[in-house]
């Protein structure tokens, strides 16, 4: 080996030296990096392991049962089959789908959005095809099944109304909360998607109805495949409720408003217990269930009847001549008339430049005669006498004029004073509009279920208040702060009004129950409709409302309802008879 | 004549480093046991593919280790030109894969030409210092030349694109040419007008590639996009502690959190199961064959045998560190395999070949190949 060489060799080995010792730099540096990960961030990695590897999955609550109050089931939650597609047990999902739309009605557009799901997600997850199948349907797939892999059914509770129709407005309907930090804020493992009460007692007893949600923890890989179950909490069922309602009633009651805009409130007029509350038109709340579809949405959002508007407790309506017997309760007590004080009508009377009109010449007529008849001239003479204020002030006694607090969306209704005139209408209160607070036209408005609450306190004498519970349906000892004596007299008023020979309800006799009531009448438009017109030329959506209210048994009242029929032409032809034979089978399923 | 050469060849067998080829099978069985993790307890299907490679490569290296190295010596620019046309022939037709042109079919065998760059490059470095004298490698030309050789294979492998493959070539080419003895001021230079180069070397990078480049800045900040391969690594190695969590007890490996745990991030797999011990043994394993690379290009005679020993060295060195690196969190993803330990044949059988050299500078460590004394006496 030559000198040059070995120098060259010595240069080499000096520089692979040189490189030798680099290259060992970075191996103490991993042990130091892997120290720093694991003791210094370790804690911090440890935990988002854990979060890596546990996945809490919510199990949601079952939904408390709704029963009547003779135990019958209402709404409760019922297992639904649902047809789903399993991607990783579906070879050719195209293939199967195609297939699967020669069984079942299946859209295009629906075929192409599964799809598309089978694509992005997780294999292992079960992907809706019809949310709502029908049982031929279900027939049909399960023949075909084992041509069909990966297609399978899950069963899912859905909230199911047995009466449909018949409750809609009263028990509502629960689907998916809009804002449900709000709703469900307080409870732990509330999944969005979780069902709440969306409407009526749905909504108003949610926190009882819904539940305690479990949950598990799962370990689960990294595409959120569940491999192992680490905890477990089962979840809560919501508590049942026992309502006041009959469902018996209620059907009846519905039954009864076949064809009519209208409601009907029955109550146990000694407990304010809601037997029955029916407005028509109504809705079917399964449809609710699963979300409603923009078609049947949209129907019933732009029906001119309003289906969704519980007329019960949200329709404010004049009371027209029911209102009467607020004015010769509040007369008597003030001691401005007395029972056999008799009074002309000669079918109008004249304020100023004003004429008022009665519905009839009546001739003489005294308390008892004025209720039985509903004479109009008898009420403004009352009402010249009591006042606004006066009139008012009794009226909220009866209840009305303000809410009854039950829970369920309701309107106030409106008693009107000066003082409110003058400030809501900024003018001033006018001799003429005393004398139609008489008669119960004018701002005067009342709920269905006021004129309820109405009707079982003139029938009680007790300060009752409408329920929708059994377990609150105890007896309410506090009176009526009114002069129970006069009351009598009210009654009697009332029981003439169906049996008496100058009755406006006469048609309102059943046979072996004896009711009492009182009839009202509501012009919807300003012109007067003649007495001897014909209601069937008078175009529908501008006859009167009839209205009535009314109670039996007459000697021991048990149940109290008011009607309301809009449009119905008169308050004796068209709610008398509903609130007779309700009040009948009443009777006849209570006793 | 035959006989003579396998007789020839056997003799040279009781040559061969015994440390390095222990080292070899210790961390190959490393490897096996995690592959047989990773599959959850099974040798389907990473060890039963695996191990034929395995066995292949060994031959392989065997082979290469007992194969005069005036053979290699002769063939050392055949060799860079076979690489450079398999290189050509991937630019040209090479199958896509992963979204990048690395492959070339052969049907029972996808050659990835760019592993067999790394090797060939060596030989072809080592071949052209070993007869230049320490005067001679300063001429213009000779500097020149061994840049050109490469960057062409750089500049082929950065077109397809393979970033960290790249790299590993010009790095090793570098440090061949450090090593040769050329003046520290040419290095300077170099490093000079490398840095100089590293903005409009940005704006030819993909967009990919520059999004793990910023990902590895800040992984947190998009942990589920492309910052999800270091974020698990993290994870599943700052979870785990001095002991580990156990063969096959690891959560975010075996819970399939991590992705690639069989092929590039097989280290975290091994930290996260076996601990700190587990990855110090490895680690050390790797340090100690690094080191018999070095003592092995020390002692050998001649240029050619340095330059070759000390080349497979860095190369197992860079896919080691860069590896690790990567895993850590200390570099950004650049998908280089743990050698031996990674599944997939390419990375097992460069390796090996690349060892083969390794031990071919041992056995032949006594031979002298100055200028012209290879067997044909062929000269560049």
């Amino acid at each position: 080996m030559s000198l040059a060489s070995a120098n060259r060799s010595k240069i080499v080995s000096r520089r692979t030296i040189l490189v030798g010792a680099l290259m060992a730099i970075p191996f103490p540096a991993f042990v130091a990096r892997m120290y720093y990960l694991q003791e210094v961030l370790g804690p911090r990695y440890k935990k988002m392991a854990e979060q890596n590897r546990i996945q809490i999955r919510p199990i949601r609550p079952e939904r408390g049962v709704l029963f009547d109050r003779d135990s019958q089931v209402l709404a409760r939650d019922k297992p639904s089959p649902r047809l789903v597609i399993i991607p990783e047990q579906c070879p050719n999902p195209k293939e199967v789908l195609s297939k699967l739309s020669t069984l079942i009605p299946l859209s295009k557009r629906n075929t192409k959005s599964i799809l598309e799901k089978v694509k992005y997600r997780a294999p292992f997850t079960p992907i809706t095809i019809t949310k709502s199948i029908s049982f031929n349907d279900v027939a049909k797939v399960q023949l075909n099944q084992p041509d069909l892999p990966g297609i399978d059914f899950v069963d899912i509770p859905l909230r199911h109304y047995k009466s449909g129709e018949s409750t809609g407005h009263l028990l509502g309907y629960v689907g998916r909360t809009d804002d449900y930090k709000k709703d469900k804020a307080g409870i732990k493992g509330w999944a969005p998607d979780f069902p709440v009460g969306r409407q009526g007692l749905e909504k108003l007893y949610e926190d009882e109805l819904g539940g305690r949600p479990g949950f598990v923890h799962h370990e689960t890989n990294a595409v959120g495949r569940p491999v192992r179950v680490l905890e477990r909490q089962e979840a809560k069922k919501g508590d049942d409720l026992i309502l006041t309602l009959d469902l018996e009633l209620q059907k009846f009651s519905k039954e009864q408003m076949k064809g009519k805009v209208g409601a009907v409130v029955l109550l146990n007029a000694k407990t304010g217990g809601i037997l029955s509350s029916v407005s028509t038109p109504s809705f079917d709340p399964n449809n609710f269930a699963e979300g409603i579809d923009p078609k049947t949405w949209n129907a019933l959002l732009n029906h001119e009847d309003k289906p969704l508007l519980n007329r019960a407790f949200q329709g404010a309506y004049s009371p027209g001549s029911t209102f009467k017997l607020v004015v010769a309760q509040a007369a008597l007590e003030e001691g401005l008339v007395t029972m056999d004080e008799e009074m002309v009508c000669r079918g109008h009377i004249q304020l100023g430049d004003r004429r008022f009109h009665c519905w009839k010449k009546h001739g003489r007529v005294n308390l008892l005669d004025s209720i039985a008849g509903s004479c109009d001239i008898y009420y403004y003479e009352l009402a010249e006498r009591l006042g606004a204020r006066k009139i008012a002030a009794y009226a909220k006694k009866f209840g009305l004029g303000q809410r009854s607090e039950i829970g369920i969306p309701e309107k106030s209704g409106l008693v009107p004073t000066p003082e409110w005139k003058l400030k809501h209408k900024n003018e001033r209160w006018t001799t003429g509009e005393d004398l139609i607070y008489g008669i119960g036209q004018g701002f005067l408005l009342m709920t269905p279920l006021q004129m309820a609450v109405m009707c079982a306190r003139i029938a009680t004498g007790y300060d009752i208040k409408p329920k929708l519970l059994k377990k609150y349906e105890d007896y309410e000892t506090q009176s009526t702060p009114v002069h129970e004596g006069y009351l009598t007299l009210i009654r009697q008023g009332m029981y003439e009004v169906i049996n008496g020979r100058k009755g406006t309800a006469k048609n309102a006799r059943r046979r072996g129950v004896s009711l009492a009531g009182k009839t009202g009448t509501v012009q919807v438009i300003s012109k007067r409709i003649e007495d001897d017109v014909d209601m069937n030329t008078v175009p529908l959506k501008e006859r009167p409302h009839g209205m009535f209210i009314g109670y039996a048994p007459f000697d021991d009242p048990k149940y109290a309802v008011a009607v309301v029929v809009e449009n119905g032409g008169s308050g004796s032809g068209a709610a008398a008879p509903v609130a007779a034979d309700v009040l009948a089978k009443a009777v006849e399923v209570l006793g | 004549m035959l006989l003579n050469s396998v007789n020839n060849m056997l003799k040279k067998s009781a040559r061969l480093h015994w440390g390095v080829v222990v080292l070899i099978l210790f961390i190959c069985t490393c490897g096996f046991v995690l592959l047989y993790g990773a599959a959850g307890g099974s040798f389907h299907p990473f060890v039963v593919k695996q191990m034929p490679r395995f066995v292949i490569g060994f031959f392989m290296m065997w082979f290469i280790a007992v194969v005069d190295i005036r053979h290699w010596y002769d063939y050392a620019y055949l060799f860079y030109f076979i690489a450079l046309g398999l290189l050509l022939a991937v630019y040209f037709k090479g199958s896509v894969g992963m979204g990048a042109q690395r492959w070339i079919d052969l049907k029972f065998f996808a050659l990835q030409p760019s592993e067999l760059a790394k090797v060939f490059l060596v030989l072809t470095l080592a071949r052209f210092y070993n007869p230049r004298s320490i005067v001679a490698i300063h001429s213009l030309k000779n500097i020149l030349m061994p840049m050109l050789l490469i960057g062409a294979l750089f500049g082929l492998v950065v077109i397809q694109p393979d970033l960290g493959t790249s790299l590993v070539l010009a790095f090793v080419g570098v440090v061949i040419m450090f090593t040769s003895g050329l003046s520290k001021k040419f290095f300077m230079w170099l490093g000079g007008i490398a840095l100089l180069c590293l903005p409009i070397a940005w704006s030819f990078l993909h967009s990919y590639q520059k999004k793990r480049l910023l990902v590895f800045l800040n992984p947190e900040e998009d942990p589920l996009g492309a910052g999800y391969h270091i974020m698990q690594s993290k994870i599943a190695i700052g979870s785990s502690d001095f002991w580990g969590k156990g063969f096959m007890q690891g959560t975010q490996s075996h819970l399939e959190f991590l992705p690639e745990k069989h092929t590039d991030f097989i280290f975290t797999l091994l930290t996260e199961d076996f601990g700190m011990v587990g990855a110090g043994a490895l680690l050390l394993a790797y340090a100690l064959l690094i080191m018999f690379g070095i003592r092995i290009s020390m002692n050998a005679q001649s240029i050619f045998a340095k330059h070759v020993a000390l080349g497979v060295t860095c190369l197992l060195f860079l896919h080691v560190v860069i590896n690790i690196s990567m895993v850590m969190g200390l570099m950004p993803v650049v998908g280089i395999p743990l050698p031996f330990v990674s599944y997939g044949g390419t990375s097992m059988m460069t390796m090996l070949i690349a060892m083969g050299f390794l031990l071919n500078a041992h056995v032949h460590r006594d031979a002298s190949l100055t200028s012209g004394q290879g067997l044909s006496g062929s000269r560049f």
